[in-house]
């Protein structure tokens, strides 16, 4: 078995709420609040959520783009936190980042060939005159053509542009890749093209992924494991097939039921798979946070917590933070 | 009950004339919805603009008629054209906040088609407001008629344009992807209201979306759109089982399923949608398709009727259907459809 590549553990982030003139401290939106997971080597987690459940923050204090409250994140055994802002800088290399909004994530003044270039100057990758071959390769790499080099972004669709991002994301040569919803603004006749590009760049560069998206379908495709994050907890994580064949969090079990499927032959369901709106932030419920949205919610889950654990007579590696998951696992 | 016959849109920017709806044609009965799907840029949501004549200029509606209960929306006066908005045919767009007006409370905005339209005293009015919110599931409807639409979430926002949409019970309800911006769970509550509502009030609905998956469960009929025109309609099973058209084919099979067997590599669609601006001539989906031969780049395709209730814009059609759906009675006989060979960056 791989060592993993990436480790997370009780990962915090609060943000300061303000309020009046003087922006007097009254509280914290707890983003992102004790998460932990560690990715192997050349596999692919993908971190599944609605809106508000912290994981596009999760995926931003991994990388360091923002401060984390507290937790540890070690990556190939370094503890990025210990490290110095210079040596911080040199980490980035290995650990990179595609954003879902492939327009506002590109410099459009910028030809497309001097945006693949700069990270490789920023960290001294290869030779100097090696370099614009290097983004020639890595243009077609992501299905451009090397001429592309000398566009600018605007010249570019959608899907294009994407490429342009991951091409730049693959120019430090990282080992890791954090993709932040790379697909979610793209046509649907685009989106499969992407992400058989990933898979395609995956296997030839044996890259480790973090996949945070809330197409479900695609994380299923895309993705070895799959985390399920809701209000800045993780409630339940495992081997796609498990968690999407036998889910045990009821919240994990809503959100699956909710996805439409495309078959005219299965009637939509009266009843919608889970009540209500998840709760704001800032004011999370006691105990289980799903609990004021939860059919099976009882006493106990709205005063304490449920950990994240394994359990008895789930698939080995299959965890979930729920009171009721050893009951609940039989219906 | 609504009647679109020819209807063409077009902007005339300085790139040239983007011709965003370019004739299309379809019928919407009573009680029943049609799903009109298709990727940015495929008109749909401009044929949904122009059937109230409110494309933003330079946008233009060039020809056509929008017969409503027999009456012609597009030849009427602005003033009669309002009248019939929210009192015939109402709209609900994807960002509510486009249509709320911030400063005002959601009681005013509510009151105001009742009290226009169907003539109610103020009290009447408020009463009734509070019988919408409680029909669209507001907790707490009675207290939050003085709210201003900031208090409320995404989804409660697209909760109340609908209960305005439906304030004076119209007879079409046009769904502009009212749940795109809504996050899954959320999207599952609308789209199961919007259902419930439709058999209490017996409305059509014309449901615009992106998404085949989620028309899939919703609408009768359903037409696709790419580059300005209906390529494909059919009843919502055929389509699914039997795809004639290889765009309407390459979307079905470029969805992984959320269930079931892992392809190991998604279907895509290769290339990119198309420029408006400079349409190839021909079928403008050829430089995509796997089937194109020479004369579907040189004509542009007529929808033709394959049967009684459905028709397809594709000089290939029959080789499409065989491969995809296995001809009726040759059950397993799928073979993978051709892919465009190489042409990704013409």
């Amino acid at each position: 078995m791989t060592a993993p590549l990436l480790e997370v553990s009780d990962l915090r982030v609060h943000f300061p709420v303000t309020r009046g003139a003087w922006r007097r401290s009254v509280g914290a939106v707890r983003a992102v609040d004790g998460v932990s997971f560690e990715i192997r080597a050349g596999r692919t987690l993908g971190l599944v959520g609605e809106s508000g459940s912290g994981k596009s923050t999760t995926g931003r204090a991994i990388l360091r783009l923002l401060r984390p409250t507290g937790g540890r994140v070690r990556l190939a055994g370094t503890d990025l936190g210990a490290l110095s802002a210079a040596e911080l800088r040199r980490a980035r290399q290995h650990m990179q980042m595609i954003f879902q909004d492939p327009y506002a994530s590109l410099n459009p003044r910028l030809t497309v060939g001097a945006m693949i270039r700069e990270p490789m100057d920023l960290h001294g990758v290869g030779e100097r005159a090696e370099r614009p071959r290097r983004v020639a390769e890595l243009l077609e790499r992501v299905g451009l053509r090397a001429e592309h080099a000398r566009r600018h972004p605007h010249e570019f669709s959608g899907g294009q542009r994407q490429r342009i991002g991951i091409a730049r994301a693959l120019a430090s040569g990282p080992r890791l890749i954090v993709a932040d919803e790379p697909i979610s603004s793209l046509d649907v006749s685009i989106q499969a093209q992407i992400v058989n590009l990933l898979a395609d760049l995956k296997e030839a560069l044996g890259l480790t992924y973090l996949f945070i998206a809330h197409d479900l379908s695609m994380v299923r495709y895309l993705s070895d494991r799959v985390a399920v994050m809701y209000l800045g907890r993780l409630v339940e994580i495992g081997d796609v097939g498990d968690v999407f064949e036998r889910p045990l969090h009821p919240y994990t079990r809503a959100l699956l039921a909710s996805v439409p499927v495309p078959d005219p032959d299965r009637p939509i369901p009266p009843e919608a798979p889970v009540r209500g709106e998840p709760p704001d932030p800032a004011e999370p419920p006691a105990g289980c946070r799903f609990h004021t949205r939860c059919p099976f919610a009882e006493e106990r889950c709205r005063i304490r917590a449920p950990e994240l654990a394994a359990v008895e007579g789930a698939a080995p590696g299959q965890a979930v933070a729920c009171h009721r998951a050893e009951e609940l696992r039989a219906c | 009950m609504l009647e679109v016959r020819d209807l063409a849109t077009a902007f005339h920017t300085r790139r040239g004339v983007v011709r965003a709806v370019d004739g299309i044609s379809y019928t919407l009965r009573r009680g029943e919805s049609l799903g009109l799907v298709g990727e940015s840029g495929s008109g749909k949501s401009v044929s949904a603009l122009s059937l109230l004549g409110l494309v933003p200029p330079p946008g233009r509606v060039e020809r056509g008629r929008v017969l409503l209960r027999g009456r012609d929306v597009l030849a009427m006066s602005a003033r009669a054209r309002r009248a019939v908005r929210g009192r015939d045919i109402a709209m609900v767009f994807q960002d509510p906040m486009t249509s709320l007006n911030p400063v005002l409370t959601i009681g005013r905005q509510l009151t105001e088609g009742l009290r226009r339209h169907l003539g109610m005293d103020a009290a009447g009015a408020r009463r009734r407001a509070q019988e919408l919110l409680d029909m669209v599931g507001i907790p707490g409807a009675h207290g939050r008629l003085d709210d201003y639409p900031h208090h409320f979430s995404g989804g409660q926002r697209q909760r109340i344009m609908i209960a305005m949409a439906l304030a004076c019970e119209p007879a079409v309800l046009v769904a502009d992807e009212p749940t795109t911006a809504l996050d899954v769970t959320i999207q599952a509550q609308i789209v199961r209201l919007v259902k419930e509502l439709q058999a209490r009030l017996g409305m059509a609905i014309l449901w615009i979306t992106h998404d085949l998956a989620l028309v899939a469960g919703l609408v009768d009929r359903v037409a696709v759109m790419y580059a300005g025109r209906i390529v494909e309609h059919a009843r919502v099973r055929e389509l699914y089982a039997r795809p004639r058209h290889p765009y309407t084919a390459g979307l079905l099979r470029s969805m992984p399923a959320a269930s079931g067997p892992r392809p190991r590599r998604l279907h895509s669609i290769a290339g990119q949608p198309p420029d408006l601006a400079a349409l190839p001539p021909g079928c403008p989906f050829a430089p995509r398709c796997g089937y194109a031969a020479e004369e579907c780049r040189r004509t542009r395709p007529e929808l033709t009727p394959t049967s009684p209730d459905a028709a397809v814009a594709c000089l290939r059609w029959r080789e499409v259907a065989d491969d995809v759906g296995g001809a009726a009675g040759a059950p397993g006989v799928r073979r993978p459809p051709p892919t465009a060979g190489g042409g990704e960056f013409p």
